[in-house]
């Protein structure tokens, strides 16, 4: 779409770099989150 | 400042150092005479320093014969290319200058450390604020005694020839930048001395916090360098002393807490 | 101690909830970018990734002052929680910039103000937790780790400040497009969702920390009580 404004300008097939930010984003937290729930569990139940 | 501190009273330390001014000052005589006792307080410890560091000189010679194998090593890094060692001279020299400091900053608590010196330190009528720009000072008097050495064998070995009336540019350049490295570099210095990994721990925390002196020193020197047709020298020298200002002042501040914690 | 932490799930809870719906809207709903087509995208994670990790750096400072004010061991829990999820958000937040940087300019890398600045941030505020770690008198580590965390926030604008001037040398910063309003709702919606969930992972690792501090506290003693009988 809107290909007639900047022919140049347009980016084609960018999807794969919009998947790949959005998995490397995904599975960053998730690992870190991950990391808290389980350092949490560790020490213990704590007081 | 007084506040941060209440422990150290000011009266004791005028009465102990200078011997003027009586406690029932009025507040304004108050203040300026604790200027001036922070003043011959920071002296005491500069003179201390620069003392001790003398009759070592040992340590001068190594961390300036340190810095001039990194000025070698990098022209090995670039490869015999003329061109390519010009134009990287002043990022050369600034890194040279960095490498050497972490040296030199760190041994600049390590006497304290041994024998428990600073505590006894401490205990001393000084305010930890001039214990603070003491240190500081004389770490930057020792980073600018590299320079009368790095400068001229960096400008030999990377050929650049700079008109004579630069070599006082590079000098005031350099002891911005020293004095830019020193400020956080005795705060950090100080906390790290006490730690098991301090050779890796000031680097860490010391070499991405300079990284506006660092660039602000590299852009002023090489437009020193390579010449400045656009007359940006006089703003990049202004960054540096705004960054120095901000640094100085800031680690000032927070000294006193970290030494306290010690 | 516990009850009055246990909002953070609901807060996190919700912030999840709100990614999901934030992501769908910005991956199939709204349109795609005039210039930069589909790779526009990226933003609706990027820029809350980048609010979000600001957000936590600012937290942090208020935490490290509060710490230093207080030394409470509370202050100093939350300013490890918001440091350790600052660094995790703007690390993320580097490998998408990273990623758009090859889609839009065909590098991994550019000396972009932003970019560059990121990276400086993470490394300093990845220096506050090294140092941490290597402190044991607790103490002394809350008090030292506040103070670097002090200046270490104090030094970003200084870098930032610092790297714009280097790079007007060579370019102008080009002005970001001005935001279509299809796009505002996505980008919107997703900030909120990830300060919540910034907000939830530093309530998770503080509670983790300060359990930690209590624990140093606590089993010195018994030890020695044993050895005794």
């Amino acid at each position: 779409m809107s290909d007639a404004v900047m022919p140049e300008g347009v980016i084609a097939g960018g999807w794969s770099y919009v998947i790949a930010a959005y998995s490397v984003t995904a599975i960053g937290l998730s690992v870190y989150i991950w990391s808290l729930v389980s350092r949490s569990r560790k020490p213990g139940d704590e007081s | 400042m007084s506040t941060l501190h209440p422990g150290a009273a000011p009266a004791t330390t005028t009465a102990a150092t200078s011997g003027a001014p009586a406690p029932d000052d009025p507040a304004a005589r108050s203040t300026t005479s604790f200027f001036a006792t922070m003043l011959t307080q920071t002296l005491i410890v500069l003179r201390k320093d620069l003392l001790l560091e003398w009759r070592s000189r040992s340590r001068l010679v190594s961390v300036v014969l340190f810095g001039v194998v990194t000025l070698l090593l990098f022209s090995f890094a670039v490869g015999p290319d003329v061109r390519a060692l010009r134009e990287g001279t002043a990022g050369f020299l600034v890194l040279a200058l960095l490498l050497s400091s972490t040296l030199g900053l760190a041994e600049s608590f390590r006497l304290e450390q041994e024998q428990d010196a600073v505590e006894g330190l401490l205990l001393l009528p000084i305010e930890p604020v001039a214990l603070f720009y003491g240190k500081a000072l004389g770490n930057t008097i020792f980073l600018s005694l590299l320079a009368p050495i790095l400068i001229p064998v960096a400008l030999v070995l990377y050929s650049v020839e700079p008109a004579w009336s630069d070599f006082l540019r590079l000098f005031g350049l350099w002891l911005l930048t020293a004095a830019g490295l020193s400020a956080p570099g005795t705060l950090y210095s100080a906390m790290t001395s006490q730690l098991r990994s301090q050779d890796v721990l000031l680097p860490l925390l010391l070499f991405p916090l300079v990284v506006p002196v660092l660039l602000g020193a590299v852009k002023a020197l090489d437009l020193v360098l390579t010449g400045d047709a656009m007359g940006q020298l006089g703003s990049w020298t202004i960054m540096l002393l705004a960054f120095n200002l901000i640094y100085w002042s800031l680690c000032g501040i927070v000294f006193p807490r970290a030494i306290e914690a010690s | 101690m516990i009850e009055r932490l246990k909002w953070h799930h609901f807060v996190g809870l919700l912030g999840l909830a709100i990614v999901v719906a934030g992501t769908w809207i910005g991956l199939f709903v709204a349109p795609a970018e005039r210039h930069m087509g589909d790779v526009m995208r990226i933003m609706y994670v990027h820029v809350p990734s980048a609010w979000s990790a600001l957000l936590c750096f600012t937290f942090v400072f208020v935490a490290a002052v509060a710490s230093l004010w207080t030394s409470r061991k509370r202050w100093d829990a939350y300013m490890t929680g918001g440091i350790e999820v600052g660094c995790v958000l703007t690390a993320l937040l580097l490998v998408q910039g990273s990623i758009w940087a090859r889609a839009t300019w065909g590098v991994w890398w550019d000396w972009d103000v932003r970019l560059t600045t990121s990276l400086v941030m993470l490394l300093l505020f990845c220096g506050v937790l090294a140092l941490r770690s290597f402190i044991e008198e607790a103490n002394r580590r809350a008090t030292w780790s506040a103070i670097a965390a002090i200046v270490a926030f104090v030094d970003v604008p200084l870098v930032y400040f610092c790297v714009r001037w280097w790079r007007s040398l060579h370019q102008i910063q080009s002005s970001p497009e001005t935001v279509n309003s299809a796009m505002v709702l996505p980008l919107r919606l997703n900030a909120v969702a990830f300060l919540l969930i910034a907000i939830w992972m530093i309530a998770i690792r503080a509670r983790i920390e300060l359990a930690r501090l209590q624990a140093e506290d606590a089993p010195e003693p018994e030890p020695l009580a044993i050895e005794e009988r």
